[in-house]
């Protein structure tokens, strides 16, 4: 045809049936993108939920064992306990997984395979959540002195993690900074006078031999250093960044206990004396 | 022979280029996927690792005196000649690096030749990420040559009290790891912690394989031990970290790290 030996206007119509077709694509995308978005929200939410429930219940069937290892409740206590546990799993589950923003959902999604290197993720630690969780499901469901009993097993541990902390920091710094003995000294009293769990790095932090220097807040430990010193700690400090664990974090790196059956799908908080019940494991022996 | 419309010669130049675009792409790719050309920042990211270059080599040389001087007072020629002697450790440190960096970066390589060329450079930064001025630098060649009979034995037990120091710290991160998956009571982990202070030894050196020494030392100590202290549960759980230092305590021992005992 004519018109179409002319060569600007053939050159047009390439072009422009180039743009047509990338803005139509763009639209289409958009499009499909409102459709889709929609729908599997609830699949993505739904597997995620599922994902994170499996994720944690080996977290919370520690945190159980230990809880009925420091309170020492009855056959029946233990029972309802794991009961109300295997509930608020469920709750606990569904609220976390709300609370996370798209790349930690691909992250659990994915089997938390990730470390990440940065500040703390959303929606919180998982293991310091189910930790106070189960605190005060104790305190809802087993008597009084069981859970004062719990309560001071749980504050001990939690000393013994501060000072295990605290020591890896000092060696930390005297692996980088040469520290004298009173040094060592005054920086670990320091730190422990000014924990806070906000700065405070995971355990797991520590088991890269030295690769990773964690951030330490410059004011506990300056004041005890030299000029040297603190240039280079200044230097280590500043390029440092607290350390996020995936799988590694939720124990999966080591052994967890399993002695806790806790029931698949959620039942009620007092079940029936015939139904069927949850069951847990006895340790062979109490051990104290 | 037909001519050849122009309109057509813009099409086939349009179609050319893009054909020549696409397959440029595409040979980069798969050059990009079989090859690998070392650059400046990859040879330092294996050299230094995570800790980066470090800048301020005074810093470093003067806070590693002031170790010495803090536990044995040095007077200001053995300083001096300590100085000296980390000023060498660093700049051979440095020429060694440089040799190595004008051997291998800028050049590409296929992927078998990728680990041999991370092999070459591994030496070195194990050198680096273990500290220039360790035991066996120039500048621990000095400490010991250079200090007085009095001097060194300070010197030796203020190294000692530091390695039992460390003992006890991943003694600790031990029993708090151990933790995660296998709660203790208080009772119980006061006696594991002391067990193993007792039954473990503090390392010969500390650095990166500190976080073994425990695990490593403690497949050698006898399970009824830690079976008197343990329900059988926990100590299944236990029992797989014993496993695993099973294995390290002859890598440990090879690095002279642990005493082979």
């Amino acid at each position: 045809m004519r018109y179409c030996r002319n060569y600007d206007l053939r050159c047009v119509c390439w072009v422009a049936v180039i743009f047509a077709i990338a803005c139509g694509k763009s639209l289409f995308a958009q499009d499909f993108a409102l459709i889709v978005d929609e729908a599997p929200n609830a699949m993505v939410q739904n597997a995620l939920q599922k994902r994170l429930r499996m994720s944690l219940e080996p977290i919370l069937k520690v945190e159980l064992s230990f809880a009925i290892r420091a309170a020492k409740p009855t056959d029946d206590q233990r029972r309802a306990l794991i009961a109300a546990a295997a509930i608020w799993l469920d709750q606990f589950a569904d609220e976390f997984a709300q609370k996370k923003n798209q790349n930690e959902q691909q992250m659990w999604l994915q089997g938390l395979q990730q470390i990440v290197i940065g500040g703390p993720p959303e929606g919180g630690n998982p293991r310091t959540e189910i930790e106070s969780g189960v605190a005060k499901l104790v305190e809802k469901t087993l008597p009084e002195e069981k859970a004062a009993a719990y309560k001071k097993e749980a504050k001990e541990r939690e000393a013994f993690r501060r000072e295990a902390t605290v020591d890896q920091l000092v060696e930390q710094l005297d692996e980088k900074l040469i520290l004298s003995a009173e040094q060592r000294a005054k920086i670990a009293s320091s730190l422990s006078a000014h924990w806070d769990s906000k700065w405070a790095p995971e355990l797991e932090s520590f088991q890269f031999g030295g690769s990773y220097f964690m951030p330490v807040p410059g004011q506990w430990v300056q004041p005890e250093l030299t000029p040297a010193q603190r240039i280079v700690f200044d230097r280590l400090n500043s390029s440092s960044r607290q350390i996020i664990f995936g799988a590694m974090a939720l124990g999966r790196n080591g052994g967890l206990i399993d002695d806790v059956d806790l029931p698949a799908e959620p039942v009620a908080a007092e079940p029936a004396p015939a139904g069927p019940q949850p069951v847990v494991a006895n340790p062979q022996h109490d051990v104290d | 022979m037909k001519r050849i419309k122009p309109i057509s010669l813009v099409e086939f130049s349009m179609m050319a280029i893009v054909t020549v675009v696409s397959w440029i792409g595409g040979l980069q790719a798969v050059t990009a996927q079989n090859h690998f050309t070392l650059d400046e920042s990859q040879f330092d990211a294996w050299l230094y690792g995570n800790s980066n270059r470090v800048d301020d080599v005074d810093s470093q040389i003067t806070l590693a005196i002031e170790g010495v001087d803090h536990v044995c007072h040095l007077t200001g020629a053995q300083s001096d000649k300590l100085r000296l002697a980390g000023q060498g450790d660093y700049s051979r440190f440095d020429r060694q690096a440089d040799e190595l960096r004008s051997e291998l970066v800028g050049t590409t390589y296929n992927q078998n030749e990728i680990g041999d060329v991370y092999q070459k450079v591994r030496p070195l930064a194990t050198t680096y990420q273990a500290g220039l001025l360790g035991r066996s630098s120039l500048f621990a060649k000095v400490i010991r040559s250079t200090l007085t009979p009095e001097q060194t034995g300070e010197y030796a037990a203020a190294e000692k009290e530091r390695l039992k120091a460390n003992h006890a710290a991943q003694v600790k991160l031990f029993v708090a790891m151990l933790e995660r998956g296998c709660p203790l009571t208080s009772a119980q982990r006061t006696r594991l912690v002391e067990l193993l202070r007792s039954e473990t030894k503090p390392a010969l050196r500390s650095g990166q394989y500190d976080q073994y020494v425990i695990p490593a030392q403690c497949s050698a100590i006898k399970e009824e031990k830690f079976t008197a202290i343990l329900d059988e549960a926990q100590f299944r759980v236990l029992n797989k970290t014993l496993q695993q230092g099973r294995g390290l305590r002859r890598q440990l021992v090879q690095q002279g790290i642990l005493a082979d005992d």
